[in-house]
């Protein structure tokens, strides 16, 4: 790998983003450091992490054995003495043996020394459906992650967004829980700045298409399912905004309250199951502050309260058919 | 069976190789595991007088505490279980600061957060202390790792219940330590010789009487040299940990020795307890975190959720910290 020039852009996919976005990461500071389960002279399953130890050496980019919770617990070390660590979870699905030192470590330390110490771990995981990886390749964890006060939770959609998001994580002092939807890790390709210091804000949200009459709201792979509901709804004349909420944790209240008032229509998007899930978290929000807005209950779609489906897995997650039933129905209403 | 390694008999004459101490600093000793008792004996009665909620006492750890904590250089950070107070103490963190804590009052580091012994000292290189066990021990390899990137020549030491073997991060934190060849001391303390479990996960081990103040030092001493010159970790189980052991031991010693005598000894004992008196009689003059600490160094920044609940919960009133406000309970203002 090497460096490139920072006024030039080009064409990449998702992993290369991330893949980018850590380069330039590792080699502004040498603080940073990669670790997980065959990352290194592997490259990852995904080979987000190509290249990189053959840049930075077996120190810095660490093939580490097989356990998540000692992969979180080693990063949460090396975070407290001063580094900036990226850990790897393989699958979203095995992020649970770390669980612990995600929920009671990563996310407590600064709460529970009084500020004088901080975890700034970036939890980087791929997850969500639709690669047919059934039960344990395809779930959708972010809900588990915002409901524990402490953690940032990142979700990209573009390939631009990984890379600038990712690079704001990595300079942020707060542990951040990176969820990439694998979907899309090669099937959208756009236009990323080589700039190393493109960054995205984490916080706001992208609006990611303009309309009147109907606010949907995603994030990660349901972004382009929204669109391609959207594009159908406008044949009918409807217009829909889509708000690609982007950081899960902390919501951004300003846009998701201001797109409610706008349109006074709300459907909520997302492959997690219902119950529970971040879409309740965003129903709430704009009933508590857009109910005079609205025009229509607001509906969720989203993954069903059953395990991940291997065979179904088309039948479970959200297509654009049921984002348009739903677009249909609150306008209709 | 490995033959437990001791200093001072029971009766406090030294059996075999001596530590090459000033008598000063064997008295220091002394005073500390002094303290760290008195400080334990008066935290179970203001528990037992219901002034401090649920308390962990720590009778009977001191031995191992002091031994392994006066072993560590400035630099070295050590990451302690529950219990081990006097390791505080040793570590040059104020006696306010640990009554304080214990009170969970507005001078308390932690602003009232953990409860008694719940510590943490960022400038004292004590990690902070939490209730899940073992997790530390996986924590302390990173911060070992990152020690040694950095070229400090700093070692992590993990203090901790021999009980946290059976956990998930002991095992994932002594895996990690052999493949990283990390810098990292693990210290043991209770009745299992688990120097077995070290060999599998390729580490040295040894195996010290836990209530020898010196033979945990000079263990101690011997694991952190060997971390420091690269030659990887060590786990060094303590067999002891009982009440009032170590403290008698190294005192029989000391009186033996003539560096001791009857008076001394009763002067040394009535300064720590008025030094601890003093220390409490501080603590109750304080008040309360106020209430908006409770909203404090969750994420570097607040959320707009966490900044909305908390100017919410503000203008409930006085009594939970904020100012009256005629309008409260509106929380959609």
């Amino acid at each position: 790998m090497k460096t490139l020039d920072p006024t030039a852009s080009s064409t990449m996919t998702m992993i290369q983003a991330i893949n980018r976005a850590l380069f330039e990461e590792m080699e502004r500071s040498a603080d940073v450091v990669v670790l997980g389960e065959d990352i290194g002279k592997n490259g990852g399953v995904f080979r987000a992490t190509e290249g990189l130890q053959a840049a930075f050496g077996e120190e810095r980019v660490i093939d580490t054995p097989l356990a998540e919770s000692g992969i979180v617990g080693a990063a949460i070390g090396m975070a407290l003495y001063g580094l900036k660590p990226v850990a790897e979870i393989q699958f979203a699905d095995f992020i649970f043996p770390a669980f612990d030192q995600i929920v009671s470590e990563l996310a407590k330390f600064r709460y529970r020394s009084g500020g004088e110490f901080s975890t700034p771990v970036v939890v980087r995981t791929p997850y969500g459906g639709g690669i047919r990886g059934g039960l344990y390749h395809s779930q959708s964890p972010e809900a588990y992650f915002c409901h524990t006060p402490g953690l940032k939770v990142v979700v990209p959609s573009t390939p631009g967004d990984a890379k600038g998001l990712l690079k704001s994580a990595l300079r942020g002092e707060d542990p951040v829980i990176f969820l990439e939807p694998k979907r899309i890790y090669r099937s959208l390709k756009e236009e990323v700045s080589h700039d190393p210091e493109a960054l995205v804000e984490i916080g706001p949200a992208r609006i990611a298409r303009t309309g009147d009459d109907v606010s949907v709201f995603a994030w990660g792979a349901m972004i382009e399912v929204a669109e391609a509901a959207a594009e159908r709804a406008a044949e009918d004349g409807i217009e829909v905004e889509i708000v690609d909420l982007r950081c899960l944790a902390p919501l951004d209240y300003e846009a998701i309250v201001t797109s409610a008032r706008k349109t006074g229509r709300v459907v909520i998007l997302h492959e997690a199951p219902r119950t529970c899930g971040v879409g309740a978290e965003i129903a709430a929000i704009v009933a508590e502050r857009a109910f005079e807005s609205l025009e229509a209950p607001i509906l969720r779609v989203t993954g069903f309260d059953a395990p991940f489906p291997y065979t179904l897995e088309h039948i479970y997650m959200p297509d654009a058919d049921r984002v348009l039933r739903a677009i249909e129905q609150v306008i209709d209403f | 069976m490995t033959e437990v390694r001791r200093i001072l008999g029971e009766d406090g004459s030294l059996l075999g190789d001596a530590v090459d101490l000033h008598r000063n600093q064997l008295l220091e000793f002394w005073r500390f595991m002094l303290l760290g008792r008195e400080l334990d004996r008066m935290l179970e009665e203001l528990r037992g007088s219901g002034r401090i909620g649920p308390y962990v006492g720590s009778a009977g750890t001191e031995a191992c505490a002091v031994g392994v904590a006066a072993a560590l250089k400035p630099r070295d950070w050590l990451f302690p279980s529950w219990r081990m107070t006097a390791a505080a103490l040793v570590r040059d963190v104020e006696l306010d600061a640990l009554v304080n804590n214990a009170l969970g009052n507005e001078r308390d580091r932690a602003r009232g957060r953990q409860g008694p012994g719940g510590l943490g000292f960022r400038d004292e290189l004590v990690a902070p202390i939490s209730a899940p066990v073992g997790t530390q021990i996986a924590q302390a390899v990173g911060a070992a790792h990152a020690a040694r990137l950095r070229g400090d020549g700093a070692v992590a030491v993990a203090l901790f219940g021999a009980a946290a073997s059976e956990s998930a991060d002991y095992h994932s934190g002594l895996n990690f330590a052999g493949v990283l060849r990390a810098p990292v001391v693990f210290v043991a303390l209770g009745d299992q010789d688990l120097g077995a479990s070290a060999t599998g996960y390729g580490l040295a081990s040894s195996l010290v009487d836990g209530d020898d103040v010196l033979a945990v030092f000079a263990a101690t001493r011997e694991a952190l040299e060997r971390a420091r010159n690269g030659e990887g970790a060590t786990l060094i189980s303590a067999i002891g940990g009982h009440e009032g052991r170590g403290l008698d031991r190294l005192g029989r010693h000391l009186v033996g020795s003539g560096a001791l005598a009857d008076d001394l000894a009763a002067q040394i004992e009535a300064e720590a307890r008025h030094e601890l008196r003093a220390a409490l009689d501080r603590a109750l003059t304080a008040g309360q975190p106020e209430g908006a600490s409770l909203f404090a160094d969750v994420t570097a920044t607040p959320g707009p959720a966490l900044a909305w609940q908390r100017d919410a919960l503000m203008r409930f009133g006085a009594e939970y910290g904020g100012a009256e406000d005629p309008e409260a309970g509106n929380i959609l203002d």
